[in-house]
């Protein structure tokens, strides 16, 4: 079963009469077995993911050796049934007898979370980086950390709790036999409906409180140098990956630099707008977007392989993306982050913060864990 | 037609769009050069991009065998890369710019723009230009309104032309007019 977050609700994708499982051999047939009929229902799609590593190697870009969990590089299942969950909930099935079987697992910890990088090595990593960005060889560039424990979990009654504390707009949860995936992402990274194409890049997050509102978030946001130049960075990255596959001018700032509200947090966000080359198929979008460049930094070919080069363990979702493709090409995929992978009775939460030119290890690595606390604390 | 010679940047395509506007572009990556279509373009374009100009010989010595037969426009790197390219020195600089937006002001050595007209542009470099630097016919045509630093080049005897910071980027006010400039050359 998959839900995704919907605006105004949220849909269930279940019956699944096909599972695709990606390889760095069958992807791109895959991929090019789209745009090619018109959507007829609401089942005519694929929704899955695709892992960090094969978003790479479609770019080219191979990764050396990895302590590996073996998990898959990407999967998409094909619904026959999709619920949406709106004010009304409404049900739309191939299937002629519905069986709803539903029991719920306790969470069962069997070891406690540990950190894959302690701050010395951490630090240690920082430093190569600032340097890095001082030779101009990256201009901002993420370090991934990961917490891990043994554990058995529900992920359905994971999300669910995930959406009692943060609703966010791209959160999601897989349950497949052998995994899991629940994830409370931001950011929408493509939205494409026809010709029309647009991303939202998020850079720049503040925690509520209460002397705190949207105009007031704003403000510090722009009196916020550090954040306001991370956030241009990224603007024009998102710009350049659209303008590879859109007729030129067209790309637009539809929204610039804006504070978006959620339960908990404020963003701040950037909407950029395109029209598609006709040309264009789902993959050239895939390959221009993906890996979605705020979560890796800036310039994205330079920094992956330096990250690829620093880094001991496979990312695996994190940094990927999840979403649908329809039959008729339209597609929605975010990118995976805040997210719990529970695989072989393991639980990985990943996170990363950026490292620019004016950054503070101990600060960066702060934020790391507290970006991890809402999932983490879904296991107490 | 326009030849971009992209240094796998992520602001390349940036550039790409915005010439577009006014002739056609070809753009490849820097070591995967088609040499005819570069032969029959009028202008080339030396992209942004990361690391230095010592990085990248292949660049180099395009620009060299092209100088005085072709415009070139160098951005960011690529504006490094001319100036490397001319014996200038490429070096680490104390406060680095990048995602900033900052003043440039036009000086009285400009033949294309007008003296103390002021800019706002975009900036993401790590390196800057160590001068004094001399080249024939070089002239350094704008300079950062705080720290001085060379932010523009002209070189109007061969048609070459360089911008330190990112005419295309969204903090750049006027980036377009900076373009057509450039690309209205006779």
């Amino acid at each position: 079963m998959i839900i995704y977050k919907v605006s105004g609700g949220y849909n269930i994708y279940t019956d699944f009469s096909k599972k695709i499982i990606l390889t760095n051999k069958n992807i791109n047939n895959f991929l090019n077995n789209f745009n090619k009929s018109k959507k007829k229902s609401e089942t005519d799609m694929f929704i899955g993911f695709f892992g960090y590593e094969i978003l790479c190697n479609l770019l080219g870009l191979k990764i050396k050796k990895q302590k590996k969990l073996n998990f898959y590089k990407g999967a998409f299942y094909k619904p026959e049934t999709v619920i949406k969950i709106r004010k009304k909930i409404s049900i739309f099935s191939k299937i002629k007898k519905q069986r709803f079987n539903s029991s719920f697992k306790a969470t069962k910890i069997l070891s406690p979370f540990k950190l894959n990088i302690d701050f010395k090595k951490y630090e240690k990593i920082f430093n190569v980086f600032s340097k890095k960005i001082r030779q101009g060889e990256t201009y901002q560039i993420k370090i991934c950390t990961k917490y891990k424990n043994k554990s058995d979990i529900d992920p359905i009654n994971f999300f669910w709790k995930l959406m009692k504390v943060n609703a966010s707009p791209e959160a999601f949860m897989i349950r497949d036999k052998n995994y899991s995936i629940v994830s409370c992402s931001p950011e929408t990274l493509i939205d494409k409906k026809g010709l029309n194409i647009l991303t939202k890049p998020i850079a720049g997050t503040l925690r509520k409180n209460k002397n705190l509102n949207k105009t007031k978030a704003l403000s510090f946001f722009r009196r916020n140098i550090k954040e306001t130049k991370e956030h241009n960075m990224i603007v024009d990255m998102e710009r350049s990956d659209l303008s590879k596959i859109c007729n030129p001018g067209s790309v637009k700032i539809i929204k610039e630099k804006t504070v978006e509200e959620y339960k908990d947090l404020y963003h701040y966000v950037t909407l950029i707008k395109g029209i598609l080359k006709k040309s264009v198929k789902n993959i050239d979008i895939i390959k221009a977007m993906m890996p979605g460049g705020s979560v890796i930094g800036c310039p994205k070919i330079s920094t992956l392989n330096l990250l690829n080069n620093q880094e001991k363990e496979n990312r695996n979702i994190y940094t990927g993306s999840f979403g649908y493709m329809k039959f008729n090409g339209d597609m929605r995929f975010n990118i995976i982050i805040r997210s719990i992978l529970n695989y072989k009775n393991t639980s990985e939460i990943s996170v990363a913060s950026g490292v620019v030119v004016d950054s503070n290890a101990k600060h960066e690595f702060n934020e790391n864990y507290i970006k991890a606390k809402a999932l983490i604390d879904l296991f107490k | 037609m326009i030849y971009v010679i992209d240094h796998k940047d992520s602001f390349t395509h940036n550039v790409v769009h915005q010439l577009s506007i006014y002739d056609e572009v070809e753009c490849s990556d820097f070591n995967e050069i088609n040499y005819s279509k570069l032969h029959k373009a009028s202008t080339i374009v030396l992209s942004p991009g990361p690391g230095s100009p010592k990085d990248y010989p292949l660049t180099t010595k395009i620009y060299k065998k092209f100088k005085g037969k072709k415009k070139i426009l160098g951005i960011c790197l690529g504006f490094q890369q001319i100036l490397f390219s001319e014996g200038g020195k490429i070096v680490e600089q104390n406060k680095i710019y990048h995602g900033f937006q900052s003043n440039v002001i036009v000086n009285k050595q400009s033949k294309l723009f007008k003296k103390g007209q002021i800019f706002k542009v975009g900036r993401y470099h790590s390196l800057k230009l160590r001068e004094p630097f001399k080249a024939k016919n070089f002239d350094i045509t704008m300079r950062c309104a705080i720290s001085g630093s060379a932010m523009s080049i002209e070189n109007n005897a061969d048609k070459v032309y360089g911008f330190q910071f990112h005419p295309e980027s969204f903090l750049t006010i006027n980036g377009n007019t900076l373009i057509k400039k450039i690309l209205s050359i006779k």
